[in-house]
């Protein structure tokens, strides 16, 4: 296997019981990559992130993590890979600082600690006790957490849930950052925007299984007739012609007739737009052209809505 | 090494910033102390009798709920999970618990001789070696049976419970409280199954004027044993998560 891979996943499949959270996943992660795992809730995200990092055993399939098994070879791994838990508490009566000194001494390589609350901005509270500390500050020392031991592959599951937007984007920044400093970081999340925004690659999962795995921007563009969304208006109800290459998806009035499309090639969706509605003697109000999102994909590959 | 002193010592601060389990460890005890000596002392020689009783109840508290509770209470809310992630042996902190743990126990301990000796005049251990040892060893054996508490409970309530239920004749019926000699027959053979009666048994010994080691050396090794069931059960069953 190449140096190259940070991770490496073929044919996983997870059970419990009789529920199959993962079912013959493949998938490789490269090395200073950010990863993407998006999913709804229940769709096998945490089980995956987890059996990477040993903490649940695979029931076939094989892992590799930095080219170590975490079945076999878990110190190995351990020292060099940094973990946000989904969600983490710790003991109470602890103050911030004691709880990253306390980690950092588990391991050989160790972060400078005024370094990682300034990642995380947690340095006006770092003698705060954790029952002090907001909901989304306990994430971030979560976050920081993970960095104590300067990791190479940072595991982060669900690391902006529930955090307010600014705070949200200042933790994107921060894992830009670790992208730069050359590490690959793996996280899982809900947001589309997320994904969209950070990830290098992005892999679709639902119900365990891989739905779609690529860049954003490859995923969109593969979406078929879904590369754009057009909104538009007419003075006088408007029905498309059959042989269409767009596909009305919506309609509402209110004062004029409006309409929402899909639409694969936009220019050539637009000509036949207008033609269609001079053709009907009818009369464009307005129109608005809005590029597919990740979202889209998700709803076209999924036939859900990913929000809970 | 240098783990197991650090977890000892973030344990005990955690320990000393709840108030609550200030409470029981250090005023509870001496609350006792007054109620069990004005009540039942009288002489010296109850007195000092009373205050090994105490001592074990002290202890026997500490490890089951101090330790053991709190443990699975760690558990259950998923702050010993995070340990598994980082390349620490689990039993360098599970020791530092422990030790921690016996600190603030024996603090305790110290203060409530100094009081009762100063109060009651009771006679304090003359074979210091032996007292520390006995004291020692039940402090070993009851935070190894808490593991087992923790260990085997599914839940915080479970092990609340089973702490309790076993708490509670432990505290009645050996010897710590009232006077062994007193129970009838059968009570006397159920508390003979009790790790607590071989306890106390010893600490009264050493606590007396004289008591060495060879006078309670089948109390020492009845519990030396207990021990060792005790953290081949803990470590056979004990879960992180
Ligand atoms: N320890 C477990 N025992 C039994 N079933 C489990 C366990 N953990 C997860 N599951 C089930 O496996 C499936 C996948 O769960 P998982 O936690 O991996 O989903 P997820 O994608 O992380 O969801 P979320 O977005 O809600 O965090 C779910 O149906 C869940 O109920
Ligand atoms: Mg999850």
């Amino acid at each position: 296997m190449s140096d190259q891979l940070a991770v490496l996943v073929e044919d996983l499949t997870k059970r419990y019981g009789r529920l199959v959270a993962v079912n013959q996943l493949s998938l490789d992660v490269t090395r200073g990559e950010i990863f993407g795992v998006l999913g709804p809730n229940g769709a096998g995200k945490t089980t995956l992130i987890e059996v990477l990092e040993g903490l649940r055993m695979p029931d076939s399939g094989a892992v590799r993590v930095l080219g170590f098994d975490p079945r076999r070879e878990l110190d190995m791994i351990k020292e060099r890979i940094g973990v946000q838990l989904q969600s983490s508490s710790f003991f109470r009566k602890l103050r911030v600082v004691e709880v990253l000194k306390q980690f950092r001494s588990y391991y050989r390589k160790r972060a400078d600690i005024d370094d990682l609350l300034e990642m995380v901005a947690l340095n006006e509270k770092r003698n705060s006790f954790i029952t002090d500390l907001s909901g989304g500050q306990r994430q971030r020392l979560a976050l920081a957490l993970a960095l104590v031991n300067e990791p190479d592959i940072i595991f982060l599951d669900e690391p902006t849930a529930g955090l307010d937007a600014q705070v949200r984007r200042q933790l994107w920044h921060t894992i830009e950052q670790m992208k730069s400093a050359g590490k690959t970081v793996l996280l899982t999340t809900h947001y589309i925007e997320e994904a969209e925004r950070l990830c290098d690659r992005v892999l679709i999962l639902d119900g365990g299984q891989r739905i779609a795995l690529d860049s954003p921007a490859n995923l969109i563009a593969h979406a078929r007739g879904r590369s754009a969304r057009l909104r538009f208006a007419t003075a006088r109800p408007f029905s498309p012609e059959p042989e269409a290459t767009f596909k009305v998806i919506e309609s509402s009035k209110n004062g004029s007739y409006t309409y929402t499309a899909q639409v694969g090639d936009t220019g050539r969706s637009i000509v036949e737009l207008v033609s269609a509605i001079e053709h009907q003697k009818n009369e464009l109000v307005e129109l608005q052209i809005s590029r597919a999102t990740l979202e889209d994909v998700f709803v076209e590959l999924t036939g859900k809505e990913i929000r809970e | 090494m240098n783990i197991v002193w650090q977890e000892t010592t973030i344990h005990t601060k955690i320990y000393f910033r709840e108030r609550q389990a200030v409470f029981w460890g250090f005023v509870f005890p001496l609350l006792l102390l007054f109620l069990f000596c004005s009540i039942f002392g009288g002489t010296p020689e109850r007195s000092s009798s009373l205050v090994a009783g105490l001592i074990c109840i002290n202890v026997m508290a500490g490890a089951l709920f101090g330790t053991g509770v709190i443990t699975v209470g760690a558990r259950e809310q998923g702050i010993l999970r995070r340990y598994k992630m980082a390349p620490v042996s689990p039993w360098k902190i599970v020791t530092g618990m422990v030790v921690s743990r016996y600190v603030s126990i024996t603090l305790a301990t110290l203060l409530m001789l100094v009081l009762a000796r100063l109060v009651y005049h009771i006679t304090l251990p003359s074979n210091i070696p032996a007292a520390l040892l006995v004291y020692s060893t039940g402090a070993v054996m009851f935070s190894a049976l808490a593991f087992v508490v923790a260990s085997l409970a599914r839940s915080l309530a479970e092990a609340n419970g089973v702490s309790q239920a076993l708490f509670m004749p432990m505290m009645f019926l050996s010897g710590a409280t009232f006077p062994f000699e007193f129970m009838p027959a059968w009570l006397q053979k159920i508390a003979h199954v009790m790790p607590s009666t071989y306890y106390v048994s010893a600490l009264k010994t050493v606590m007396a004027a004289g008591g060495g080691i060879k006078e309670c050396s089948l109390d020492l090794t009845v519990m030396a044993v207990v021990t060792l069931l005790a953290v081949m059960v803990s470590a056979r069953f004990f879960k992180w998560e």
